[in-house]
């Protein structure tokens, strides 16, 4: 069992890699094709599941279809990756560390480290895991999604539409069953180290636009201090904090721990640009809608409205009108999946 | 702007890391000159707090069943990223020699405001790697019958746990009851559980109508009578839970079941 589990951890960090690398620019670090890949998995795992759940199609389906589109975008990923190694010029040195800077960056690796053990060998209690995980699991084993009662294990009469509209278990499912490792196994001891350490990346990212990329001593101090923040966030159950310590399985966790983080970290970056909009950022932008649209229903509220404040404030600085629009595009998806969920509930 | 209240005070707790936001906010907002990072640090989580507190949410709250969710409105805070920056451009201010000093004032700033999550009742040194209590597995995996799920009734503390590790057993009631909307029609066994004293015999006739043939209960359950008298058999403990069996259960597979 074990090592099956070391097996996929090994194989789902590389493909979520080579996914991600598909979005990768050049000035951010390799770590960020972790973050890219699970945001662009998620993506398509919304736009195939919903459609497959509503139409009361297997959970197989969905899994082979899944398959196919990360190993394709993997392949592509892996090629691009190539072909940038050998086109790339000799790297910079890297300029060795001061004293303070491996400090500060040793008591962060610290911290994580502690964090990391927690989630691994101490369970946290949350009710609503007997819904996501048994959601998850029930579909992992009966191969039909939604149909049956996660609380009890019967027939639904009809499909609770508020969490089919964001089938974030059935992610876990198909990671289950393409696996093998069991989906309580996946969901509380292998997910939750990943997801931790996926949003300390973002951190990271959004430290250099912060304080600078050279301004290490600023950043690994910040790093650390972010850490200690999450560990001392329990001021009640609802802080992002918490929901990434104790609940690094769920769907709202990766909402409020990752997607919404990295739109925050996207709209920095577009705010400090002042060319025209690329097409990796757009791309970025609706695979985490497509993401946030996944993790929770809330999702396509939220993230709009981070758009939103974006464009306002691009408005007021006159910034490029075309650019303004194009990032409201991925909108769409948030707009069009709460249409139909009013429709269909 | 009532319900709203409630959803800043049910998500800020203590207050003191609120607090300690706004601080932030107010700091960097007088120590960061114009540009990208003063917008995102400062005007961004202004922005959010403006669309918490709008007037038209009060509307949505009496009208939504999701009114007490609307804290959620404030993830759009980036609060570690604010907070943290604060800090660090606090401790850079002071002469280098002091730093370490000041870092370690940071931190104990978040200390104090904060609340050790490690702290958490919630949390306990996990049993195996589903987190899931071993009672509940060992109990999940003695009464599974191969092609085919089987009923139990689980104390109300273990039931959150069952389906999270086999979907083979079905329960005779589920997290509903704890949720208090009150759905949970299958069965009314949660109402004889309720009981400081459980009627043994409505519970086995409940248990009986809903087909299941499983009961767990812990130890010091106390009871009109045992199970035993009204055909539910002790097969064996585990930890602090016994589990009993319907002597009437029929425990084969649908399949020899229905060609017999």
């Amino acid at each position: 069992m074990i090592l099956r589990c070391m097996i996929f951890v090994v194989v789902f960090l590389l493909a979520t890699a080579m996914i991600g690398y598909n979005l990768k620019r050049d000035d951010e670090s390799p770590l960020m094709t972790l973050v890219y890949g699970l945001i662009i998995s998620w993506a398509l795992a919304f736009v195939v599941g919903v459609p497959l759940i509503i139409k009361h199609k297997p959970l197989s389906l969905m899994m082979w279809i899944l398959l196919a589109l990360y190993g394709v975008l993997a392949a592509t990923g892996l090629f691009t990756c190539i072909r940038k190694r050998i086109i790339a010029g000799p790297k910079a040195p890297i300029v060795s560390f001061k004293k303070s800077e491996i400090i500060y960056l040793g008591l962060f690796l610290g911290i994580v480290a502690f964090q990391l053990y927690k989630a691994i060998f101490y369970a946290c209690a949350d009710g609503d895991d007997a819904f996501y995980i048994a959601t998850a699991r029930t579909a992992e084993i009966s191969n039909r999604m939604y149909e049956l009662d996660a609380y009890i294990g019967v027939p639904v009469d009809e499909m609770p539409f508020r969490y089919v509209f964001a089938p974030f278990p059935m992610w876990e499912a198909v990671l289950a069953r393409v696996s093998g490792v069991h989906t309580a196994t996946l969901a509380h001891t292998i997910l939750p180290p990943i997801l931790i350490v996926v949003t300390y990346i973002l951190y990271n990212e959004i430290s250099k636009l912060l304080f600078g990329a050279e301004n290490r001593e600023k950043r690994f101090m910040f790093l650390t201090l972010t850490a200690v923040f999450e560990m001392f966030a329990n001021v009640s159950t609802s802080t992002s904090g918490t929901f990434l310590l104790t609940r690094a399985r769920q769907g709202k966790e990766a909402l409020a721990c990752i997607i919404l983080p990295l739109l925050f970290y996207e709209l920095f970056r577009l705010a400090r640009a002042e060319v025209e909009l690329k097409i990796k950022d757009l791309m970025l932008l609706f695979a985490a809608f497509g993401a946030a649209s996944l993790s929770s229903l809330l999702g396509n509220v939220l993230a709009p409205i981070m758009i939103a404040g974006a464009a306002l404030w691009m408005l007021v600085k006159r910034k490029r009108f075309g650019n303004i629009v194009l990032i409201c595009t991925p909108v769409i998806i948030s707009a069009a999946t709460v249409l139909m969920y009013l429709k269909i509930r | 702007m009532g319900r709203m209240l409630d959803n800043l005070r049910d998500f800020s707790g203590s207050g003191f890391l609120f607090i300690l936001l706004l601080v932030s906010i107010v700091f960097l907002g007088f120590r960061l000159k114009r540009g990208t990072v003063k917008t995102l640090t400062v005007y961004l989580p202004i922005f959010v707090l403006a669309i918490f507190f709008c007037p038209l949410w009060n509307i949505y709250t009496k009208n939504a069943e999701d009114g007490e969710i609307l804290y959620r409105l404030l993830w759009m805070i980036p609060f570690a990223v604010v907070v943290c920056s604060a800090l660090v451009e606090a401790v850079h201010m002071l002469p280098e020699r002091y730093r370490a000093v000041s870092f370690a004032a940071a931190v104990l700033i978040i200390i104090i405001s904060g609340k050790y999550i490690y702290a958490n009742p919630h949390f306990y040194k996990a049993e195996n790697s589903y987190h899931v209590p071993q009672d509940v597995v060992d109990i999940c995996d003695d009464i599974r019958i191969e092609g085919r799920e089987i009923r139990a009734c689980f104390p109300i503390e273990r039931i959150q746990y069952v389906r999270q590790y086999s979907p083979y057993v079905c329960l005779a009631y589920g997290r509903t009851v704890l949720l208090g909307n009150g759905y949970n029609d299958y069965s009314q066994v949660e109402e004889f559980l309720d009981d400081e004293v459980i009627d043994t015999e409505g519970l086995t006739e409940e248990l009986r109508r809903v087909d299941t043939p499983y009961l767990i209960l812990k130890q010091d359950t106390e009871m009109t009578e045992k199970p035993d008298k009204y055909g539910f058999n002790y097969v064996k403990s585990y930890g602090e839970y016994d589990l009993y069996l319907d002597e009437n259960a029929y425990l084969g597979t649908w399949t020899e079941f229905t060609d017999n």
